[in-house]
C-alpha cells in the first residue's frame, strides 16, 4: 500500500490587491502557514510523498524570499515534494522553475518539469506528470499517459493541472483541457489534478484536491487536501478530504425590513469571527434612522471581521414621516427635507442616489449636538 | 400693548415721578435734559424685562448713586384686552406684583407670566449688556440718540422671528436649521469651493487623481509583464527550434548533401570535355567547307565581271561614233542661223531711224498748240490790269479818320447849342387884337415862341421897345456854340466839302474803290501765277523753238512695221543662242564618250587577264571537287558532335549544378540561423534572467486590486460630493424662499411709511441678521451705514413702526417709544415725521415720545405731558 498527499493551488505570494494591507499581509502569510501544515500533516500521517497539482508558486517573478520561505517550509516534512508547473508557474523558458537550483535548503523536491515518469518509493510509484510548459495549452498535455509504459507492479498515478472537460461548471476557465476519462484511458489508479480551487472528485479516480488555504469568496469547497491510499495497481484509491484552511471566506445574503434586527441575528449566527473573510450583500427598504444605526453596526462588525465586503445596492433607503419629523418639523428646513425625499422617492431623477444619501446626511447632522444647544 | 401710567421712586435719577394719561395713540413726554427721561425708559424696561431678585450690575444702576435705597416701579398697561398693574421694587427687599381684573400674582411668578405675555426667556445668569433686553420689545424701543443705529434688535431678532410665525406660513429655522445648514456647507465645502468648482483638497479629487496615478503604474506593470511574457515565449520557441536543428543534425545532413551534388558535378566534367572537343572539330569542318564555298563563288564573279567589262567596251565605241555625227550637224546649223540674224539686224535699224523723225514733228504740233493758250491767258491778264489802273484812282484825305473827326466837331457844336438852348428865356408875345410886334426889324408871330440868347430889341405896337439881355451864362453859352460851329465849318473847308454828309459818302466811295482794287489784283494772280512778264518771255522763247524745228526735215512716207522688224530680230537672236548651246553640249558629249570608251576598253582587258591567270593556277572544275571533299568532312563532324552532346544532355548538368548551389546556400543559411539562435537565445536568457527578480506579476495583482478598492471609494465619495451638493443646495434655496416669504409682510408695511419720507423708496434687510441692509430711492440703492445721520434715524423709525405693526396684526404685544429719536432730523423731515407718527397712531400703535425740545411736537396734535 502506498499513502500519499495530494494538494495543489498553493499560489504563493498571491498579493490580494483589493484588501487593506494589513489583512493582505495576513492572507499572504496565511499560505506560507498552510504549506508547513500540509507537511506537519504528511509528516504526522506517514505518507510516502507529496503530490503538488500545479499553481505552487502565483508567479514565474514572486520573489527569492517567497521562494526561500516555501522550501523551508516544506522541509518540516522529510518525504519527496513532487511539484508540477501549473498556469500560474509555467515552466517556461525562464520560470521560478529554473530559479529554485540555486536556493540552499532542506526539501527533498523533485520538479516535474518534463513529461516525462517519476519513479518513486523503489518502483512501486510512477508518477505521469503533465507540466504546463505555457500557461495555456491548447491540447490535452495528459494525452502521453495513455501510451507510457511502467514495470507492472508499479502503482500508475497522474499529476496534471487544467480543466477537466466537460465536468466543470460552466464559466470555468476552458484553457489546459484534460479528458474526462483520461484515468481509464491511461490505466492510472489516480490522477491528481490542481487547477479548481474546491475539493472535487470530478470522476473516477480523479479528484481535485483544491487549494489548502482559500483565496477568494468561494463557489466551491478550499481549504482541503486529499490524503490517497491505494493498496496496489488496479485497486480502489481511498481518497480522504482533511481540512487545511486557516481563513473562512463566506458569502452572506441579508434582507433588511424596517429595522435591522435581522443583521446582527445573521452575522451572531456565523460563529467566531476573528479569521473570517464575509461578502456581505444586503437587501430591502430601510428608514433613514435605520439606516444611519445601520452604519454605526456594520462598523463594529467590521471591526471584528478579518474583512468585510459591502454590496449594499440592493438596499433602499424609505424615509418615513418619523424621520423627516425627527430632522424639523417645520420651517424651511421640512421644505428642504420634503424636496429631497420626494427625488429620492423618484425612479426617474438621476440624483435620486444622491438625494438618499442628502437625506441621510441631514438627519445625521440633525442628530450632532449642535454648537447652540 | 398699550402703555397707561408709569410711577416711579428712588429710580437713577429721581425721587418721585408720576406719569400718567398715556393715550392710545401719540403721546409726547417733555422734559429738560437730566429731567429723567432715559429713566423712564430704564424704568420701564427693568420693570418688564428683569427679574426683580436679580443683583446684576444694570439693576445696581438703577439705585441713586451713593444711597441704600430701593427703587421701586409701578407700571400700568393693557394688552390682550386685559389691564395689568405691575409693581417691583428692586435691590433691598425685592418684591414684584401683577394685578389685573380677575387676578393677581407675587413674587417669581410674577416674571413668567410676564415672560409669557411679552413672548420672552429671561437669559440666565448671564450678565446683561447694554441694549441686552429681551423680548420683541428691544427693537421697538430707541434709546437716546441711537436711532441711527438701525433696528438694534439684539436678542430681539429671534423674538421677531417667532412673533411673525401667524403672519407668514414658513419661518428661519432657527438655531436647529442655521446648524443644519452651516454643517451642510462644510459637508460641501469638503468638495467644493463657494462658487461650486471641484476644491482643491476634495478627498474626492485626492482619490481620482490616485486613480489615475495607479492607472499608470498599472499600464506600465502590464506592459512590461507582457514584454517580459512575450520574451518568454520567444524564448521558448527560438529554443524549440534550436534543439530542433540539434536533434536532426541540420547542419551535418546540409554538408553531406553538399558533398553528394559536388560529387556528382565532378562525373560530368569529362563528358562536357569530349563534346567541347567536338564541337570545335566540326566548327572547323563548316570554316573550311564555307571557304571552299568562298573560292567558287569568287571565281563565277570574277568571270561574270570579265563578260560585263567587254560588252561595256562595244557599246561605249558606238556611241562615241553617233556623238560626233551629231555634232557635224549641229555646226552647220548654227551656221544658218547667224547669216539670218545680220539680215534682220540691217532691217530694224533702218526702221528705228525712221521712227525718230516721226516722233520729233509731233512734238513741235504739242508745242506750238501751247503757244496759243499762253497767249490767250496773257491777254486776259492785260485787260484786268488795265481795268485796275481805272479804278486805282481815290481822293486823298477821305478816308476813316476824317469821318472820326467831323463826328467829334458836330457833336461839339450840337452840344453847345443844346446847352445854349437849354439856358436861354423863351418870349411868347401874345398882343391884343390888331396890334404886332417886330424883333429886330422882322415881324413876330403872335403866340411863337422867342428863345432870348442874345440881346434883342422888340418893338411893340402901341408901346414902344422892349430890350431884353439874357442874362447868366447866356452870352458865353452863345460864345461856345459860335466856335464849335466855326471849327466844324473851318474842317469842312479843309476838305473841300461843302457839308459832313458829303464828306462822308466820298469817304465811303474812296473804300468802295480799295476793296475793287484788291478783287482785280486777286484775279490776275489766279489768271497768271507766275507773274505778267514772265509769260511774255516763256512766249517768246517757244515761239523760237517752234520756228527752228519747223525750218527742218519734211514727213516722209511709211516704209514698214519697225515692231515686226524687232521681233524677227529677237526671233533670229534665239535661234542662234541655242544652236550655239547645243554645238557646246554635242562637243561635250564626245569628249566624255572618247574618254568612257578609254576607260571600259582597258577595263575589259585588265579583267580578261585576271580571269586567265586564276584559270591557270586552278580550274573551276577543281574548286568544284573541293568543295564535295569539304561537305563529306562536316557531315562527319556534326554527326560525332551530335552523339557527344546527346550523351552530355542526358547527364543532365545544368540540374547537378543547380542542386550544388542550392546545397551551398542551404548549409550556409542553416549555419547561419543556428548562430543567431544561440546568440538570440543566450540574450534573452541573460535579460529574462536578470527581469526573473522582478516581482512584476504580484505587482500587477496588487494594483488592479488598489484601483478596484480606489474606484469603489471614487463612487462612494462622487456620490457623497453629489449628496452634500445636493443638500446644501436643497436647504440653503429653502431658506432664502422662506427669507423672501417673511421679509415680504414687513417691506410691506414699510412701505407707506417710508413713501410719507421718500417718494419711490424701499428698505432692503440683511436677510441673516435682520438689520437694514440699504435704502433705495428711485431705484438707486445707498448703504444704510452710509446714509447720513437724520436719513438713518427716520429710516430706522419708520421700519420700528412697521415691524410693530406687524406684530400687532399678529395679535402681540405692540407699542413704540421713541427717545429723542429723531435730534438730526431737519424741519422739514420732521414734518413728515409728524405724518409718520400720524399714521402709526391711526393704525391703531401707541407711541411715546421723549422729547427735550416741546416745540418740535407741539403741532402733533398729541397730548403732552411734562417731568
Amino acid at each position: 500500500m502506498i499513502r500519499f498527499l495530494h494538494t495543489a493551488d498553493w499560489q504563493i505570494e498571491k498579493p490580494f490587491g483589493g484588501y487593506a494591507p494589513d489583512v493582505a499581509f495576513a492572507l499572504k502569510e496565511a499560505r506560507f502557514g498552510a504549506v508547513e501544515r500540509l507537511a506537519r500533516l504528511a509528516g504526522e500521517r506517514r505518507v510516502d510523498f507529496v503530490l503538488v497539482a500545479g499553481d505552487v508558486f502565483d508567479a514565474n517573478t514572486v520573489s527569492d524570499r517567497a521562494i526561500q520561505r516555501t522550501l523551508d517550509a516544506m522541509a518540516l516534512f522529510a518525504g519527496d515534494w513532487v511539484l508540477l508547473p501549473g498556469n500560474h508557474d509555467a515552466a517556461v523558458a525562464v520560470s521560478v522553475w529554473t530559479r529554485i537550483e540555486r536556493f540552499r535548503h532542506a526539501a527533498r523536491v523533485i520538479v516535474a518539469e518534463r513529461p516525462e515518469p517519476i519513479v518513486l518509493c523503489d518502483g512501486r510509484v510512477v508518477v505521469l506528470p503533465a507540466p504546463l510548459q505555457r500557461r495555456h495549452e491548447g491540447a490535452d498535455v495528459t494525452a502521453w499517459f495513455d501510451a507510457a509504459e511502467t514495470p507492472p507492479g508499479a502503482v500508475r498515478v497522474g499529476l496534471a493541472h487544467g480543466a477537466v472537460s466537460n465536468r466543470l461548471p460552466a464559466g470555468a476557465e476552458s484553457d489546459n483541457p484534460i479528458a474526462d476519462d483520461r484515468a481509464n484511458r491511461a490505466r492510472l489508479d489516480y490522477l491528481a489534478l490542481g487547477d479548481w480551487h474546491g475539493f472535487l472528485e470530478i470522476a473516477p479516480r480523479t479528484v481535485y484536491s483544491g487549494t489548502p488555504e482559500p483565496d477568494r469568496y468561494p463557489a466551491n469547497e478550499p481549504g482541503f487536501a486529499a490524503l490517497v491510499e491505494i493498496d496496489a495497481p488496479g485497486s480502489l484509491p481511498r481518497v480522504e478530504k482533511v481540512a487545511t484552511a486557516r481563513f473562512r471566506w463566506m458569502r452572506l445574503d441579508v434582507e433588511l425590513h424596517g429595522d435591522i434586527g435581522a443583521l446582527d441575528a445573521a452575522l451572531d449566527a456565523l460563529g467566531p469571527t476573528g479569521t473570517t473573510l464575509i461578502d456581505l450583500t444586503l437587501r430591502g427598504t430601510l428608514p433613514i434612522r435605520e439606516r444611519v444605526a445601520l452604519e454605526e453596526r456594520l462598523e463594529a462588525w467590521r471591526a471584528r471581521f478579518q474583512d468585510l465586503r459591502l454590496d449594499d445596492a440592493g438596499l433602499v433607503d424609505e424615509p418615513d414621516v418619523d424621520d423627516l419629523d425627527a430632522i424639523d418639523l417645520s420651517g424651511f428646513v421640512r421644505v428642504a427635507v420634503e424636496r429631497l425625499r420626494r427625488r429620492a422617492a423618484d425612479p426617474a431623477d438621476p440624483e435620486r442616489e444622491a438625494a438618499a444619501l442628502a437625506l441621510r446626511m441631514a438627519f445625521v447632522d440633525h442628530a450632532r449636538p449642535t454648537k447652540a444647544g | 400693548m398699550r402703555l397707561r401710567s408709569l410711577s416711579l421712586r428712588n429710580f437713577a435719577g429721581s425721587e418721585a415721578r408720576d406719569l400718567d394719561g398715556f393715550q392710545p395713540g401719540l403721546n409726547v413726554v417733555v422734559g429738560d435734559n437730566e429731567a429723567g427721561k432715559s429713566t423712564l425708559l430704564l424704568a420701564l424696561r427693568s420693570a418688564l424685562f428683569q427679574r426683580h431678585r436679580a443683583q446684576t450690575e444694570v439693576i445696581r444702576l438703577l439705585a441713586p448713586y451713593g444711597r441704600q435705597v430701593r427703587p421701586e416701579v409701578v407700571v400700568e398697561f393693557e394688552t390682550g384686552g386685559e389691564s395689568y398693574r405691575l409693581r417691583k421694587g428692586f435691590l433691598q427687599k425685592p418684591e414684584a406684583e401683577l394685578t389685573w381684573a380677575t387676578g393677581s400674582l407675587t413674587g417669581e411668578a410674577v416674571e413668567e407670566r410676564l415672560a409669557e405675555i411679552f413672548r420672552f426667556n429671561h437669559s440666565g445668569a448671564r450678565k446683561a449688556k447694554e441694549g441686552d433686553y429681551p423680548g420683541a420689545f428691544g427693537l421697538l424701543w430707541a434709546d437716546q440718540g441711537r436711532a441711527f443705529q438701525g433696528l438694534d434688535l439684539g436678542q430681539g431678532r429671534d423674538a421677531v422671528a417667532a412673533s411673525l410665525e401667524g403672519e407668514v406660513a414658513q419661518v428661519l429655522g432657527g438655531d436647529r436649521g442655521r446648524s443644519l445648514l452651516l454643517l451642510a456647507k462644510a459637508r460641501h465645502d469638503r468638495f467644493f469651493t463657494d462658487r461650486g468648482r471641484v476644491s482643491v483638497n476634495s478627498p474626492l479629487k485626492a482619490v481620482e487623481d490616485r486613480l489615475a496615478e495607479l492607472g499608470r503604474d498599472l499600464a506600465e506593470r502590464e506592459t512590461l509583464a507582457r514584454s517580459y511574457q512575450d520574451k518568454i515565449e520567444r524564448l521558448h520557441r527560438q529554443r524549440d527550434r534550436l534543439r530542433g536543428y540539434e536533434r536532426d543534425d541540420v547542419v551535418r545532413a546540409a554538408e553531406r548533401s553538399l558533398r553528394a551534388a559536388e560529387e556528382a558535378l565532378a562525373g560530368l566534367g569529362a563528358l562536357q570535355r569530349e563534346a567541347d572537343e567536338a564541337k570545335r572539330a566540326l566548327r572547323q569542318a563548316e570554316l573550311a567547307r564555307e571557304a571552299s564555298v568562298e573560292r567558287i563563288r569568287a571565281r563565277e564573279t570574277s568571270t561574270h565581271a570579265a563578260r560585263r567589262a567587254e560588252a561595256q567596251a562595244s557599246e561605249t565605241a558606238e556611241r562615241l561614233a553617233e556623238g560626233e555625227a551629231r555634232l557635224t550637224r549641229e555646226a552647220e546649223a548654227l551656221t544658218h542661223t547667224e547669216a539670218r540674224v545680220e539680215a534682220a539686224r540691217a532691217l530694224e535699224e533702218r526702221l528705228a531711224a525712221h521712227a525718230g523723225r516721226a516722233a520729233r514733228r509731233a512734238e513741235a504740233r504739242q508745242l506750238a498748240a501751247a503757244l496759243v493758250a499762253a497767249e490767250a491767258r496773257h491777254a486776259q491778264a492785260s485787260a484786268l490790269v488795265e481795268k485796275r489802273a481805272a479804278v486805282s484812282r481815290s481822293e486823298p484825305g477821305f478816308d476813316a479818320g476824317l469821318l472820326k473827326t467831323l463826328d467829334a466837331l458836330e457833336r461839339a457844336a450840337r452840344e453847345a447849342a443844346i446847352r445854349l438852348e437849354g439856358a436861354s428865356p423863351v418870349l411868347r408875345l401874345l398882343p391884343l387884337d390888331g396890334r404886332g410886334a417886330r424883333a429886330d426889324g422882322s415881324p413876330l408871330e403872335a403866340g411863337s415862341a422867342l428863345r432870348i440868347d442874345r440881346p434883342l430889341r422888340i418893338d411893340l405896337d402901341g408901346f414902344g421897345t422892349i430890350e431884353i439881355e439874357p442874362g447868366g451864362d447866356g452870352e458865353t453859352l452863345r460864345r461856345e456854340a459860335d466856335r464849335a460851329a466855326l471849327a466844324l465849318g473851318a474842317k469842312l473847308r479843309a476838305v473841300g466839302a461843302p457839308d459832313a454828309d458829303d464828306a462822308r459818302r466820298r469817304a465811303r466811295e474812296n473804300e468802295e474803290r480799295v476793296r475793287e482794287r484788291d478783287r482785280l489784283d486777286a484775279q490776275v494772280r489766279l489768271l497768271v501765277p507766275e507773274g505778267l512778264a514772265a509769260l511774255a518771255e516763256t512766249i517768246a522763247a517757244d515761239r523760237t523753238r517752234l520756228a527752228d524745228q519747223q525750218e527742218s526735215e519734211p514727213a516722209d512716207e511709211d516704209v514698214g512695221d519697225w515692231d515686226g522688224a524687232r521681233r524677227d530680230l529677237a526671233d533670229a537672236e534665239r535661234s542662234a543662242g541655242a544652236a550655239r548651246q547645243s554645238v557646246a553640249r554635242a562637243r561635250e558629249a564626245v569628249a566624255a564618250l572618247r574618254s568612257e570608251a578609254a576607260h571600259a576598253g582597258a577595263d575589259a582587258h585588265r579583267r580578261a587577264e585576271e580571269l586567265r591567270d586564276a584559270e591557270r593556277d586552278r580550274p573551276h572544275a577543281a574548286l568544284v571537287a573541293d568543295l564535295a571533299a569539304a561537305d563529306t568532312e562536316r557531315a562527319g563532324r556534326a554527326l560525332a558532335f551530335a552523339q557527344r552532346r546527346d550523351a552530355l544532355e542526358a547527364a543532365d548538368p545544368e540540374t547537378a549544378r543547380r542542386t550544388l548551389e542550392s546545397r551551398q546556400r542551404a548549409l550556409a543559411a542553416v549555419r547561419e540561423d543556428q548562430s543567431r539562435l544561440q546568440a538570440e537565445v543566450a540574450t534573452l536568457e541573460g535579460e529574462l534572467g536578470s527581469q526573473g527578480l522582478v516581482s512584476l506579476h504580484p505587482e500587477i495583482e496588487r494594483l488592479r486590486g488598489e484601483i478596484a478598492a480606489a474606484e469603489a471609494q471614487r463612487q462612494r465619495l462622487a456620490l457623497e460630493a453629489e449628496a452634500s451638493r445636493l443638500l446644501h443646495q436643497t436647504l440653503a434655496d429653502a431658506q432664502r424662499e422662506a427669507r423672501e416669504s417673511w421679509l415680504g409682510p414687513i417691506k410691506q408695511r414699510v412701505a407707506p411709511y417710508l413713501r410719507l419720507l421718500h417718494a419711490e423708496s424701499d428698505v432692503e434687510f440683511d436677510e441673516s441678521t435682520l438689520e437694514i441692509a440699504a435704502l433705495r430711492r428711485r431705484g438707486t440703492e445707498e448703504r444704510f451705514d452710509r446714509l447720513s445721520m437724520g436719513a438713518r434715524e427716520q429710516v430706522a423709525v419708520v421700519t420700528r413702526l412697521a415691524l410693530a405693526e406687524v406684530l400687532k396684526r399678529g395679535g402681540h404685544p405692540a407699542a413704540v417709544i421713541l427717545d429723542d429719536a429723531l435730534v438730526n432730523t431737519d424741519e422739514v423731515r420732521l414734518q413728515r415725521m409728524h405724518m409718520v407718527l400720524q399714521r402709526a397712531a391711526d393704525m391703531g400703535l401707541q407711541v411715546i415720545v421723549l422729547t427735550c425740545r416741546e416745540r418740535d411736537f407741539r403741532d402733533l396734535g398729541a397730548p403732552i405731558i411734562r417731568l
